[in-house]
């Protein structure tokens, strides 16, 4: 070994080697002493030509990898700047990372659930905290210096994207931006988080470690959702040949995730809006409350940007919002438990693989059995569509379907078949969506009250609780609506569950719809309460229509609507001041166009003409 | 002469037969016990289930099983609403249902008919049931009388007359509301004296709002009463509603230095209100029957 080096490297190691042996007298713990860096790099040395002696003197290697070679014996610069330091906290393994990427998450999760709108503190410890807890547990880990960067990256990221969002105008460009914005500040600390595990990951399998089945399972998911958000063109010529159940499971995860995107642009995450009201309510002529109401009033402004293409739209909905909102509860009505049902029902024969000829016009055409339950038994049609669609986000293409289309439906059930005509369609997978579309539904809900007047203390203590448990037992001092696709709720009091009116003062009426139906509310033209002799402040609370935005991809229908919400000014006169008490029941009503959609994938194949003609021979 | 025999045959089976009820009468005491006005519907009226647009009746039966007459009363349907069920007239009253006595052993008995009138189900409704409450309210009255021992002189080993209870108790008078426990406190001395401290309470079905009190004696003589805790009108207490008990006190400067025995009578009258619970239930005719 020693004829290889020179004098003078021979020197230099022999003087290594004493200093080093003198380190590990000193100290005798384990781990990688300079002793040992130094054995190995002389026989590392007397191993390599002699030309690349300086150049392995600069880049010593660790008996701990082995890192790839470079033709000119260099080592490859290693990602994680290894170090018999770093070699240590390698041997924590995934563990950090994992804590990192859980922090991530429930920083999304807090953000979600405990809004910035709603409490400026909240916001600023959630914040400080996921920087505190990412500083800390990156401390001890490889490359501090560099997630240290991505640390102050991703405070920046979330300071400014809610920073920048209060000050941008509403042009038709800009949303574009927004949204980013949006995006960076919901996902900030998950998006970390992720980086971290990703770099963690590759850290360990530098150090030659394996990487769990979990954590590989992990990276797995973590690059299928990156071409899920970025790259889904990708993604979507496999899908179509998936089974249908696959694609509506990718859906709903795509919805789960739209939805938390969707929270923070209606308003959850506004961290902003605190600072921009409290400068803006801070002058002396402010009044009180006025900073909740520039808070409230921010909030609606963004949910209805959320919700409404239109700037006619949006209008409407923020007048609507500005009204006071309060989500009105309500129960099933026992006494019309029968739910109103509509299912599209496919046979066993529906030909999910077709085959047609190409050089000829062949019809392709697809069975469907609707089936109605209407146990109210109201007076409807059903106009029937079909459509087909290449992918989840291809063009829907309107198929025909064969005869009316329309059914009219009186009876308690009713069933029909339609049949849905292709058309000319190229070779491939589709997604055949069958609609039906249930114009001018009518709900009745009802509500009761007792109206007592003004009664003496005697009176209310024999009487009150009397009447709560006897008259409004099992949740009927709720409205009470009949299962159908569309529920409307409805309340008046002081407060508004409280079913004993006792005088006219404080007391609120309100409202809300809710889609139970599965399907999607087209309209609601009308709802109207009937309250006779009741006086109001306000008479939209008696009567009007809805707003309701059309579902999209991006953006699911809200399951639930708010009616406005008014202040009673005075009840009929045979209510205000009973000798006992009087139970009235209320009614209230709504009409409304659903619709109900059914996707079934099916499958076009092309085939070649081919006639069977028998031969003579076979004949005979 | 035959003629002669017969009648004076039936005439003494007739006095003979009078004599003997008129004395179980007076051996029967009916002031005792807690008993009341009792009210019920009669059998089918209303019927339990009503269908929808028909008419129906509430018979109410008053069996009057107190031993004081219930006067001024007045029976009510409450808490149906109209939209559903109709009531005409919504209460009838009654000026007096005579209590068990001498005269009326087995208590008087009164109908009341009120009208009803079903609407029509909200549409697509299986049933509506309407809960309801029937009042009835009257004025009444009980009487108590004892016997009690007065002994001014409570230190006199050799008065050798009677001996007094500092505390008696009662099961009841007669009605619903009851004297359950008298008190006898005594001042002896020069300025002796006699308290009564009577427990009322109402151990009945119904509540009562205000106690009255009519007259109080010792012996012939009135007793100086005030209820428990009143300021003004020391004679009338209204209850609480979920407290159902007052003390009525009643003192007597005593003459007398010998124990002696003597009568203590009280006299309340009060308000009643029986409160009952009931359902009616309007059915649709149509059976309805869907797919699941």
């Amino acid at each position: 070994m020693a004829e290889t080096l020179s004098k003078e490297e021979q020197d230099t190691l022999k003087r290594r080697l004493l200093k080093a042996r003198k380190e590990r007298e000193r100290n005798a713990a384990t781990g990688f002493t300079q002793f040992e860096r130094t054995v190995a790099e002389v026989q590392q040395r007397a191993a390599e030509p002699h030309s690349s002696a300086s150049a392995a003197r600069t880049q010593p290697a660790t008996t701990t990898e082995r890192r790839p070679q470079l033709a000119s014996g260099r080592s490859l610069p290693s990602f994680s700047g290894v170090s018999s330091q770093t070699a240590e906290r390698e041997a924590l393994g995934m563990g950090p990372y994992w804590i990192l990427l859980g922090l991530g998450l429930l920083n999304f999760f807090l953000k979600m659930n405990f809004s910035f709108y709603q409490d400026q503190i909240s916001s600023v410890a959630i914040l400080v905290a996921t920087a505190f807890f990412f500083w800390i547990m990156i401390r001890g880990l490889p490359n501090y210096r560099i997630k240290e960067s991505v640390l102050l990256i991703a405070i920046m990221a979330e300071l400014l994207g809610g920073g920048l969002l209060g000050f941008l105008p509403d042009t038709s460009l800009i949303p574009f931006i927004k949204d980013i914005l949006f995006g960076v500040h919901a996902y900030a600390w998950a998006l970390t988080g992720v980086l971290f595990f990703v770099m963690g990951a590759i850290e360990v399998k530098e150090a030659g470690r394996k990487l769990g089945l979990i954590t590989g399972l992990a990276l797995l998911g973590f690059v299928a959702l990156g071409f899920f958000f970025f790259a889904p063109s990708l993604l979507l010529a496999p899908w179509d040949y998936q089974q249908q159940s696959h694609q509506e499971y990718l859906a709903a995860i795509e919805q789960q995730l739209e939805a938390g995107t969707k929270q923070v642009k209606e308003g959850a995450l506004a961290f902003y809006d605190p600072l921009l009201c409290r400068f803006s309510t801070s002058t002396s002529t402010a009044t009180l409350g006025a900073y909740d109401d520039c808070l409230k009033s921010k909030k609606i402004t963004r949910f209805c940007k959320a919700n409404f293409e239109t700037v006619g739209e949006r209008t409407k909905c923020e007048e609507e919002q500005r009204k006071t909102v309060v989500a009105v509860r309500g129960i099933d009505d026992p006494t019309r438990s029968q739910p109103m049902k509509a299912e599209f029902i496919v046979s066993e024969f529906f030909p999910k693989e077709s085959y047609f000829t190409a050089d000829s016009e062949t019809t392709l055409t697809f069975p469907i059995q609707l089936k109605i339950a209407n146990p109210r038994q109201q007076s409807f049609t059903v106009d029937v569509s079909c459509a087909f669609r290449q992918g989840t986000y291809g063009e829907e293409i309107p198929g025909k379907i064969i005869g009316a289309g329309q059914m009219e439906i009186e009876g308690i059930e009713t069933e029909g078949v339609f049949v849905c005509e292709a058309p000319p369609l190229e070779e491939g997978s589709y997604t055949l969506i069958f609609k039906a579309e249930f114009p001018h539904l009518l709900s009745v809900s009802r509500l009761q009250r007792a109206f007592i007047g003004e009664k003496d203390l005697f009176w209310k203590r024999q009487w009150i609780d009397t009447i709560r448990s006897e008259q409004f037992s099992g949740g009927a001092h709720l409205s009470q609506a009949p299962a159908d696709f569309v529920k409307l709720h409805f309340a008046f009091g002081s407060p508004l569950e409280n079913p004993i009116i006792e005088r006219t003062s404080g007391i609120v009426l309100s409202g809300s719809v809710e889609n139970t139906g599965g399907g999607e509310i087209k309209s609601l033209s009308h709802y109207a309460l009937d309250l006779p002799g009741f006086s109001l402040n306000d008479l939209t609370c008696l009567e009007g229509s809805l707003l309701i935005p059309a579902p999209s991809k991006s953006k699911p229908q809200p399951k639930r609507f708010y009616l406005p919400t008014c202040v009673v000014e005075q009840l009929p006169a045979d209510l205000e001041d009973p000798s006992d008490y009087v139970l009235r029941e209320f009614f209230g009503e709504i009409e409304y166009s659903y619709i109900i959609r059914k996707e079934v994938p099916v499958s076009l194949q092309a085939v070649a003409f081919v006639v069977d003609v028998p031969t003579g021979e076979a004949r005979s | 002469m035959r003629y002669l025999v017969i009648v004076m045959i039936l005439g003494s089976l007739l006095l003979s037969g009078c004599a003997g009820s008129d004395e179980k009468a007076l051996q029967y005491n009916f002031k005792q016990g807690i008993t009341e006005l009792d009210i019920s519907f009669l059998e089918n009226a209303p019927p339990r289930e009503i269908y929808p647009e028909s008419e129906f009746k509430f018979v109410v039966q008053l069996d009057n099983q107190a031993a004081y007459d219930a006067t001024d009363g007045v029976v009510k349907i409450i808490g149906l609403d109209e939209r559903y069920f109709q009531v005409v007239p919504l209460e009838e009253g009654f000026d007096q249902i005579m209590g068990r006595s001498l005269t009326t052993p087995a208590g008087e008995r009164h109908f009341l008919e009120l009208r009803g009138y079903a609407g029509r189900l909200l549409e697509g409704a299986a049933y509506y049931d309407g809960h309801f409450f029937l009042i009835t309210k009257y004025n009444s009255k009980v009487e108590f009388t004892d016997t009690v021992c007065i002994n001014p002189n409570l230190y006199e080993v050799y008065d050798a007359g009677c001996t007094q209870e500092s505390q008696k108790s009662y099961r009841g008078q007669g009605a619903p509301l009851a004297v359950t426990k008298v008190e006898t406190i005594i001042t002896p001395g020069g300025g002796s004296a006699v308290e009564y401290r009577f427990h009322l309470r109402n151990s009945g079905q119904g509540a009562i709002r205000f106690i009255n009190l009519q007259g109080a004696k010792l012996g012939g003589e009135q007793l100086f009463c005030k209820f428990q805790g009143k300021q003004g009108d020391e004679r009338h207490v209204e209850l609480d509603a979920e407290k159902q008990e007052t003390v009525l006190i009643c003192k007597k400067p005593l003459r007398d230095v010998n124990s002696y025995t003597t009568t203590l009578h009280l006299d309340l009258s009060y308000d009643y209100e029986v409160r009952q619970e009931h359902t009616l239930t309007l059915k649709s005719g149509e059976q309805t029957r869907l797919f699941s």
